[in-house]
């Protein structure tokens, strides 16, 4: 008796592990003449809601150093929360327009009052109001499995179960639509899916915050 | 009525009172600083109308500031600096300066976001040392400017100014008439757009028109003479020369390339095309071209 229940055991233990297995999605995004693009958002939605519905949202922050916001591109889940802590000598006023969020911290210094919460999927783009060359962009997943690339254009999406996936990217400077760029992904248990997206971008559309040209009278 | 050595180096210890006075408002605000170095070709320095009395010349500018940026409410930005800035001229030496440098600007933008339009009021004043003592003077300058920002790429702006020049010496030649030459004033209307084609690349066009006193060089002339309001020596450009105080319209048009070397620091150049006409049927044209570097930070 107790060799048969060993041997099911022996047999049946490495299969269950498999199936439960994560599996990972790596990408690689790259632009039109193939070099690597940073700060792209990879997100993977499963075609099983209830995989998606698994998420939690979670605490995120968002610093303001030298006049920028850091990191310049921040990828949250639906319902998580961001604070935006000035690491500045200077106070900012912090706003978006954006239909995903709209909203508006009020002149601060140091770490404000409440952090924002982002309960709508979308693109939330950010600015200030004293210095309006600062950009920034949160953008809201509606699925937890999310990676944004790194400087080489690679980003991972680690410990995705066995399921269908669309996955879809998005960057600042893509001329497309994020809808265009949708794959469908199958995943095995454990299995490893290597995906690469050539985007087109446009140049960067942002205030310039170099010096320019001072014109003065001449008498 | 030449102003002492002594008053100089006064001015310079009042400036740098004012800037020390501004440090303790570092907890309040956030200092800034900056410099730059300008290269330009004047081919008018006399201002004159004839041919035969217009003076060339290239000369090389260096300076710096430092400076308090406050933010005293949402739409609301205050910013005072000091500085100072060196000119040498190639040929004419005697126009050689030293400026120390104070300015204030208030702005107050009327909304929310990059967009929103923006109206600002601007005071410039400097002490101006020249080799030349005829030169010598203070500046003070006015300006009160609006904006708006009509894409990331586009920006407009225009405004009014005053300025006003003090002259510290005056060198009579003529009993009766001012030999404070560069004692000027002048008005000025002005408008100015910015076209960024990338992030690096800037172009800037700007047109202005202003009423007021010209200084013009040339040798002895009868017509200038009984137009002038001022005569005086002005030996820089000549043993015989003499400088003449004239009321007159100038417009100029300027065009210009910025290249952002990094977020702090850029290369431009620039062309500036002035044309005046004066009373006494004075006219005359001027073109300057410059190519700076700055750095802000």
């Amino acid at each position: 008796m107790h060799r048969s229940l060993l041997f099911v055991f022996l047999v049946l233990a490495p299969a269950v592990a498999l199936a439960q297995a994560p599996s990972t999605i790596r990408a690689t995004v790259v632009d039109a003449q193939s070099h690597p693009v940073a700060d792209a958002v990879v997100v993977a939605v499963s075609t099983d809601p209830s995989v998606n519905a698994n998420g939690h949202p979670r605490a995120e922050s968002l610093d303001q150093i030298d006049k920028e916001f850091v990191p310049k591109v921040k990828p949250v889940f639906v319902g998580s929360t961001v604070a935006f802590p000035n690491r500045d000598n200077v106070r900012h006023h912090v706003y978006s327009f954006s239909p995903a969020k709209r909203f508006e911290l009020p002149l601060y210094a140091g770490m404000p009052a409440q952090p924002v919460l982002f309960d709508k999927p979308g693109v939330v783009v950010l600015g200030c109001n004293i210095h309006d060359w600062m950009i920034g962009y949160i953008y809201v997943s509606e699925s937890p499995f999310y990676a944004k690339t790194d400087a080489r254009g690679r980003a991972t999406i680690a410990d995705l179960p066995a399921r269908t996936f669309i996955v879809r990217v998005w960057h600042p400077q893509m001329t497309g639509s994020e809808a265009d760029t949708r794959r469908e992904v199958k995943l095995a248990p454990g299995e490893h899916a290597d995906i690469t997206f050539a985007l087109a971008l446009a140049p960067e559309e942002r205030v310039r915050r170099a010096p320019g040209v001072e014109h003065g009278s001449h008498y | 009525m030449v102003v002492p050595r002594c008053a100089f180096v006064g001015r310079m210890r009042f400036f740098a009172a004012a800037l020390a006075g501004a440090v303790p408002l570092c907890a309040h605000g956030e200092p800034f600083y900056g410099a730059d170095v300008r290269y330009a070709y004047d081919d008018n320095l006399t201002l004159a109308s004839n041919a035969a009395d217009r003076r060339s010349d290239s000369l090389l500018t260096a300076g710096g500031y430092l400076g308090q940026f406050f933010v005293p409410s949402r739409d609301d930005t205050v910013s005072v600096s000091a500085g100072v800035h060196a000119t040498g001229y190639a040929r004419f030496t005697s126009l050689d300066e030293t400026s120390l440098e104070a300015s204030g600007t208030w702005r107050r933008k009327l909304g929310l976001g990059y967009a929103a339009p923006w109206i600002a009021l601007r005071a410039d004043a400097s002490h101006d040392d020249y080799r030349d003592g005829i030169r010598d003077s203070d500046r003070v300058e006015i300006t009160l400017v609006a904006g708006t920002r009509l894409s990331e790429r586009f920006d407009v702006s225009g405004g009014i100014s005053h300025d006003r020049r003090l002259a510290r010496n005056a060198v009579p030649v003529v009993p009766g008439i001012s030999g404070a030459l560069y004692d000027v004033v002048g008005d000025s209307l002005f408008v100015r757009g910015g076209y960024a084609p990338t992030a690096k690349l800037l172009f800037d066009a700007s047109l202005r028109a202003r009423r007021g006193d010209v200084v013009a060089t040339t040798p002895e002339g009868l017509s200038i003479f009984l137009a002038s309001s001022a005569i005086a020596a002005d030996p820089a450009f000549g043993p015989d020369r003499y400088g003449y105080r004239l009321r007159g319209t100038t417009t100029s048009a300027s065009v210009a390339m910025s290249y952002a070397i990094d977020e702090r620091s850029a290369v431009n150049v620039e062309f500036t095309y002035a044309s005046t006409s004066a009373a006494a049927g004075l006219d005359y044209r001027e073109s300057i071209v410059s190519a700076s570097w700055v750095l802000r930070y």
